[in-house]
């Protein structure tokens, strides 16, 4: 993901160069971007970077470490003089500009703020491994210590964060952190809550396979992703960031620490989140972006940067922390430059805030302003065009829902839309429908007593046959047919009595992979995950006839020394054969998905297992047949097979990979020798 | 009675319900005002002292004890009615004393105690050499006091020509002392090498002289010998570091920095926060010969120019630079920049660039080379404003006048509606099952349409542009000639369009000349494709992209192109609106080395031959004098962190000889404020759009074309024209006099006719006088 933005920031910056771009002024120095499809798209700037301080209201803020904005707009910012080992908390109002210092007498590393409803500060101090409830007046309250309890484990108690819930329970971070350690209010150590898991990957579970005890002693000190900050919101659920995840990066924890948030399209090493005015969730990464999402975690604004040389504005050098007022500003501290950095809102994302609001309170009609005057800012805004699909759908314009549904790739949506809109063709064609079917039932009742379709089938049948006994290349591909009700005879006669030549095989093959196209191309959207216009016409050649072939190749071989009776063109012409029952699944399942919801979306698994199912059988039949086999000796040929499929492939590419060094060898010294000459 | 009563109560409930209900209805409107209209008054007045405004000016002054002396080293060598130039011989320094002010600027910073910059800002010239033996690592910011070297002087008649014939750089004083025994031949070189020394063995040529303006430097290309160069290259000539330097927050007043639309430094103590100071090549980067990813701009560099205000209204300096120009960089250091506790702002001159070849195909590893990349003398004229020129309304002001005296500018004499720029996205192209397959965004009979309909709605003023009109589409498919796509209309109804719009306007045809794809068939890959000076091809790759190369041309391919198609335009009674052309300098390769001067050359003929019918998008200064409309004219400058205000230099510069048009409106998130500030910076609109919705672009390399809709855009280009027209009607051909920041958000433009604009970007109404201007909006005063 992160590849694909770096892609399109270069790719920007070269048509910056040539003076080709138009940039969308509004005198900010990064992009924004949305998400389509699950792919980051250009969009209307949504946040200006405003200012950049070392000091709020003259009140420096040395290196500051968390920020806190609560309900009354007070800002309150965690500080530290690293050189004097000094700390303090700077609380500030936004409307009235008053300014108070409190904590400076105690803190001496102060690395997390939080306040609740009542006015309660919670500090946690990293150096004085330490953390603190001050009372709204700044005086000590509770201190939360090392716990002594043996769920605690051997961590050194560094106290980064600190969130506290409507019950009073007190959430603590440490510093490299396994989880949350809960405390009740009165200090009282519970245990360790929303840790992160290690995920067995491929190459974890080789390895705990084939290293040796101690191999695999040394390899599970590994630790699960630290967990980088966190957030509680409104409804007291917990929001956590880790570092080096992907995809699950941000997690919203329910009351027994699962997570309630779907994938999401995050930057991989996330520094802080911050839950905002609407259930919007902020974050920003180590790298200085910036991503908003709503509520259900779908991106809305991705934007920010890095700059180490602390020279161009809105973007970061070590950002480590960001909060959001009730008007949509942003506020981040950067610890490495020793700055708050602000970010307001542009009307841009002011519209699309209050149409999520609205949307949000179901108040799906009334978004449909907001969202129509955000699509006219930005026509491929996906979330506008889902937005107004809502609002269409619940005044029952169930018609124009769809298309909106479609731009928006919402297929969720979609489906729901399309069940009214077929449930209303079907109720108002549901006469025709009717005479329909009964005159169909009549007719083939009345044709099994009387035949008398025979008149009309008969001339067909026979034309047919006619067509098959000339030309012999389609009479050998409707052998298929043959061989699918019997592979053992079938399989006899194609390699005893040459049945079916090469040439047919291929023409077939060939009208497979039409078939295959066809039903990439044409399938439903509602089953269609690929994007259209970048599907590839070579790679999907690649796809599938690279296996295809590769299997053909190392089959041949491998039954060769196995005593197997197939010879290439055997399994080659059988091979195509024994694929069918998924090919003719592929068309009935193309046309099903036209008119099928996701209330009927088990139809369609069933074909597709039924297919896959059937083809599998028959794969291992045509196997055994091919090569008279027993059972296991196909099992063994299968397997060798699928290996040596792997090794030519493998030699392949390192023959690939030799043969390319060699060439780049040869244009080097070609290139020296000119360049030097 | 009874029922009297009963009418009563009826009547007295009712009543209530209305005024509640109305009341209620008030007060959600009222409430959702103050939500969308103002912020916290925290954020509020970060926001007006950002640097996306300008702040009202500090006209504190100068205190006397930080004014330059005099000395009696300092001899009087030229004066005219309004300077005096002093030259002192030891030193090498130059000092000027304006006769209106008595301020004094010296050409270097007496006693300067900055760390390892402290030799280079004592000097008045300073070097960066280059160590060939050294895998050409460059020793950068030598002064010349630390330089062993002999000089000789003749005086001029204003001026004088200082002869410098550089031994070789001394570390230490003592090595400089030990350098006059050597030349006696008392010491061996080998003895003074132990003392420090590293031999330059250079000379060059410095002439000071004094204009009615200031003074002038040059350096004669010529004069440049390096007679050691297989040990040593001058890599740069500063010309006077310290001219215009302050020391932290002394003396009030900015630099003045030329990037997008304009920037301010302030002179504050900036308590050591910028550490990086600004280094950018002015016209951009050179493509071919460095790494163009080391700028922080986004803008390159358009005009020469930068200035100094010591003392608003009081004295200033704007240097011009006239001579090297394609191998300058401006150096501009707030203080703390380097931990130097100096605002500088100089240029240094390139005379030898190092660059690194590799020999491999991948571009990886290689040796580092040298080139002389100055073909040209160095020529830079400082000018000294005083009093109310003083400021960077003066700086532009002065350079608007040595453009027209130059004879590159010429004000314009028009008045009336202001014209709008109206681009037309025709056509691109998106990939299909095989190749790639064209999108039609908006039909020739569409274009028509769109048209006639702003004509109609009294939009009689407008520059067309059409995109996308030739084979194959916009994206990938440039440079292209004169060859339309059919699917969009006949030949013939593309020729009528124009006669169409010829009646009243015209229309100019979008081309870019300088940069291809590869599936561009005007343009071999082989023979067209330019190298830049390592030997590899400037091609960019854009994966995701339709068309997924882009290829940087040859200027002279370009100019053969552009050349040969120039009869076409005129039979077809068509503009051009050229791409890139007046905005790129790079150095190329094709067996021998082309350098940027080379470029500009050959885009110089382009230029030329298309007076009259050739438009440009953010042309650089040398193309003003082709340039009747500039397009895509910035609007803020790059936002850097230690600038402290955006100004409108370069609309100062321009307004009222060249027409000024905005980015596209279309992308605009920022609503009523950038109407407002186009107004307050002399700017017309513009707006890209299509027939066809825009999500049409999706797939297509235009999708940052995000919204362009005709539909949706009608009524809102004519609503916003309409709104800017209103102030700009009133100064269209009227150039830019003053510019007053009263108070935080509220700006007062006063233009040549007499015309004041008030712009207030605060959300209360502003006063000034009898004068009232509300929020948001902008007021036009003293107009006939």
């Amino acid at each position: 993901m992160k590849k694909i933005l770096s892609v399109i920031i270069v790719s920007l910056l070269v048509l910056v160069t040539f003076g080709t771009v138009t940039h969308a002024e509004s005198g900010v120095r990064y992009n924004t971007f949305t998400s389509s499809n699950g792919e980051y798209v250009r969009t209307q700037t949504a946040y200006i970077a405003l200012s950049e301080s070392d000091s709020v209201l003259g009140e420096s803020l040395d290196t500051p470490n968390d920020i806190y904005i609560d309900e009354d707009n007070y800002v309150y910012i965690a500080s530290s003089n690293l050189v004097e080992n000094t700390g303090k908390i700077i609380k500030f109002n936004l409307a009235s500009n008053e300014i108070t210092i409190f904590g400076d007498t105690f803190l001496i590393n102060p690395t997390g703020v939080f306040v609740n409803e009542d006015g309660y500060i919670y500090v946690a101090d990293k150096a004085a491994e330490k953390a603190y409830r001050l009372t709204p007046n700044g005086q000590v309250d509770v201190e939360y210590l090392e716990p002594t309890s043996p769920l605690y484990g051997e961590d050194k108690f560094q106290p980064r964060k600190i969130v506290s819930d409507s019950k009073g329970n007190v959430y603590i971070l440490n510093n490299g952190s396994k989880g949350l350690m809960q405390y009740s209010a009165a200090g009282e150590f519970f245990g360790y809550f929303g840790t992160n898991t290690i995920s067995p990957s491929l190459r974890t579970v080789l390895q705990f396979m084939f290293f040796t005890d101690e191999q695999r002693d040394r390899l599970f000190t590994i630790f699960p992703p630290e967990i980088s900050n966190m957030d509680i919101d409104d409804r007291g659920l917990i929001h956590t960031v880790s570092l080096g995840v992907e995809e699950y990066g941000v997690k919203r924890l329910n009351i027994s620490g699962d997570n309630l948030l779907p994938s999401m399209m995050n930057d991989i090493n996330l520094a802080d989140v911050y839950v905002g005015p609407i259930g919007n969730i902020y974050v920003i990464s180590r790298s200085g972006t910036i991503s908003e999402y709503d509520m259900e975690g779908n991106l809305l604004f991705y934007f920010g940067g890095q700059d180490v040389s602390n020279q161009i504005k809105g973007t970061f050098n070590i950002p480590s922390a960001i909060a959001v007022d009730d008007r949509y500003n942003i506020y981040v501290l950067d610890e490495g430059n020793k700055e708050l950095q602000i970010f307001i809102p542009t009307e841009f994302a002011t519209l699309v805030h209050s149409a999520i609001s609205l949307y949000q309170n179901g108040q799906y009609l009334d978004s449909k302003g907001p969202w129509e005057e955000v699509l006219k800012m930005n026509d491929l805004f996906d979330l506008a065009h889902s937005g107004l699909g809502n609002a269409y759908y619940s005044s029952g314009d169930y018609e124009t829902a769809l298309t909106e549904y479609e731009i928006s790739y919402d297929r969720a949506g979609y489906s729901d839309a399309y069940w009214e809109v077929r449930n209303d063709w079907l109720l108002g064609n549901i006469e025709t429908v009717l005479i329909i079917a009964l005159v169909l039932l009549v007719v083939y009742f009345v044709n099994m007593r009387v035949h008398f379709m025979a008149f009309a089938t008969g001339p067909i049948k026979k034309g047919f046959k006619k067509v098959r006994k000339k030309v012999r290349v389609i009479d050998e591909m409707l052998y298929v047919f043959r061989y699918l009700k019997n592979p053992s005879d079938g399989s006899y006669e194609i390699k005893r009595k040459k049945r079916v030549s090469m040439f047919s095989a291929t023409i077939l093959l060939a009208i497979y992979f039409l078939i295959y196209l066809i039903y990439i191309y044409k399938l439903g959207i509602l089953f269609n995950y690929r994007v259209i216009s970048e599907i590839n016409i070579m790679e999907e050649m690649l796809k599938i006839f690279l296996p295809f072939f590769l299997w053909v190749i190392s089959n041949t071989l491998v039954s060769s020394i196995r005593e197997g009776e197939g010879k290439f063109k055997d399994v080659y012409v059988s091979t195509i054969f024994s694929v069918t029952p998924i090919i003719i699944v592929l068309p009935i399942v193309t046309l099903l998905s036209q008119v099928l919801t996701y209330n009927e979306e088990f139809i369609i698994n069933l074909l597709m297992f039924v297919g896959y199912g059937a083809t599998f059988i028959y794969f291992f039949i045509m196997v055994k047949e091919i090569h008279y086999y027993q059972v296991k000796e196909s099992l063994g040929s299968i397997f060798i097979s699928f290996f040596t499929m792997i090794m030519l492939l493998l030699s392949t590419i390192i023959i690939y990979i030799i043969l390319n060094e060699v060439v780049t060898l040869v244009r080097d010294i070609i290139m020296e020798v000119v360049t030097r000459g | 009675m009874a029922n009297i009563f009963k009418k009563v109560i009826v009547l007295v409930i009712l009543s209530f319900t209305i005024v509640g209900t109305v009341k209620a209805l008030q007060i959600t409107s009222v409430s959702s005002e103050v939500d969308t209209s103002s912020n916290y008054q925290f954020i509020e007045d970060a926001k007006l002292a950002s640097s996306r405004y300008s702040r009202p000016e500090d006209y504190e002054v100068v205190d006397l004890a930080y004014y330059v002396e005099i000395t009696a080293d300092d001899a009087l060598i030229a004066s005219n009615s309004n300077f005096e130039l002093y030259f002192n011989e030891e030193t090498i320094d130059f000092k000027v004393k304006d006769l209106t002010t008595n301020y004094v600027w010296a050409t270097s910073v007496e006693d300067a105690d900055a760390g390892t910059y402290s030799s280079f800002l004592q000097s008045s010239i300073a070097i960066d050499y280059i160590q060939v033996e050294k895998d050409m690592l460059i020793k950068e910011n030598v002064g010349l006091i630390d330089i062993a070297l002999t000089t000789e002087y003749e005086l001029l008649n204003d001026g004088v020509k200082v002869s410098l014939d550089l031994g070789g750089y001394c570390s230490s004083r003592n090595c400089v002392r030990m350098y006059d025994r050597y030349l006696d031949g008392d010491i061996t070189l080998e003895q003074l090498i132990t003392a420090g020394y590293v031999e330059i063995d250079a000379a060059f040529d410095v002439e000071v002289r004094l204009t009615d303006s200031g003074i002038c430097a040059k350096v004669p290309v010529e004069s440049i010998v390096e007679r050691s160069s297989e040990k040593v290259l001058i890599s740069s000539i500063t010309l006077f570091p310290g001219l215009g330097a302050t020391e932290m927050d002394n003396i009030p007043g900015y630099m003045v920095i030329p990037d997008g639309a304009g920037a301010l430094i302030r002179y504050e103590d900036n308590e050591g926060q910028f550490q990086t100071p600004l280094i950018e090549r002015f016209y951009g980067s050179n493509l071919g010969l460095e790494e163009y990813s080391t700028s922080v701009v986004n803008y390159p560099l358009s005009m020469p120019i930068f200035g100094a205000v010591h003392g608003v209204d009081q004295n200033a300096v704007i240097g011009i630079v006239e001579g090297g120009q394609y191998n300058a960089r401006l150096h501009a250091f707030p203080n703390g920049a380097r931990s130097i506790p100096y605002n500088l702002i100089f240029t240094k001159f390139d005379v030898n660039q190092v660059y690194r070849q590799s020999y491999l195909s991948d571009g990886t590893g290689g040796i580092n080379k040298n080139i002389r990349t100055l073909q040209e003398d160095i020529s830079i004229s400082y000018n000294f404003l005083n009093n109310q020129d003083a400021n960077y309304v003066g700086i532009a002001n002065n350079y608007r006048d040595y453009l027209i005296d130059n004879s590159v500018l010429e004000l314009q004499n028009q008045s009336g509606d202001i014209d709008i720029f109206l681009n037309y996205l025709m056509s691109d192209s998106e990939l299909s099952f095989f190749g790639s397959t064209l999108v039609q965004m908006s039909t020739v009979k569409q274009v028509k349409e769109m048209y006639d309909y702003f004509v109609e709605q009294g939009i009689v003023n407008q520059k067309v542009a059409l995109m996308g009109w030739n084979e194959g589409g916009y994206s990938g498919m440039l440079p292209s000639k004169i060859d339309y796509e059919n699917s969009l209309g006949s030949n013939a109804s593309f020729r009528d369009l124009i006669e169409h719009i010829n009646q009243t306007n015209s229309v100019m045809l979008i081309n870019n000349y300088v940069a291809g794809s590869e599936d561009t068939s005007r343009i071999s890959y082989r023979t067209d494709v330019a190298k830049g000076i390592n030997r590899f091809k400037l091609e960019f790759e854009r994966p995701l992209a339709v068309h997924e190369m882009i290829y940087a041309i040859y200027p002279d391919v370009s100019n053969e192109l552009a050349l040969s198609d120039y009869e076409d335009y005129l039979d077809e009674n068509v503009e051009v609106l050229f791409e890139s052309i007046a905005s790129i300098l790079f150095t190329t390769y094709d067996g021998e080395v082309h350098f940027r001067e080379d470029a500009y050359q050959a885009y110089l003929e382009i230029m030329e031959t298309y007076d009259g019918i050739g438009n440009y998008f953010y042309p650089f200064s040398y193309a003003y004098k082709y340039t009747d409309s500039f397009f895509e004219v910035p609007l803020y400058n790059s936002q850097l962190k230690y600038y402290d205000d955006l100004v409108p230099l370069l609309q100062i510069v321009l307004k009222g000889s060249i027409d000024l048009y905005a980015s596209y409106l279309n992308f605009n998130s920022l609503g009523r404020e950038t109407l407002l500030n186009i107004i307050d910076f002399g700017m017309n609109p513009s707006f890209v759009l299509t027939y066809e919705p825009s999500s049409e672009l999706k797939n297509t390399d235009m999708g940052r074309f995000f919204t362009t809709e005709y539909d949706l855009w009608k009524e809102t280009v004519s609503e916003q024209y309409n709104y800017v027209n209103g102030a700009l009607k009133y100064v269209n051909g009227a150039y830019i006099v003053a510019r007053e920041v009263i108070d935080y958000g509220f700006v007062k433009v006063t233009y040549s006719n007499g015309v004041d604009i008030y712009i207030n970007y605060t959300s209360s109404n502003k006063t000034d006088g009898a004068i009232t201007v509300p929020y948001m909006d902008y007021y036009v005063g003293g107009a006939s």
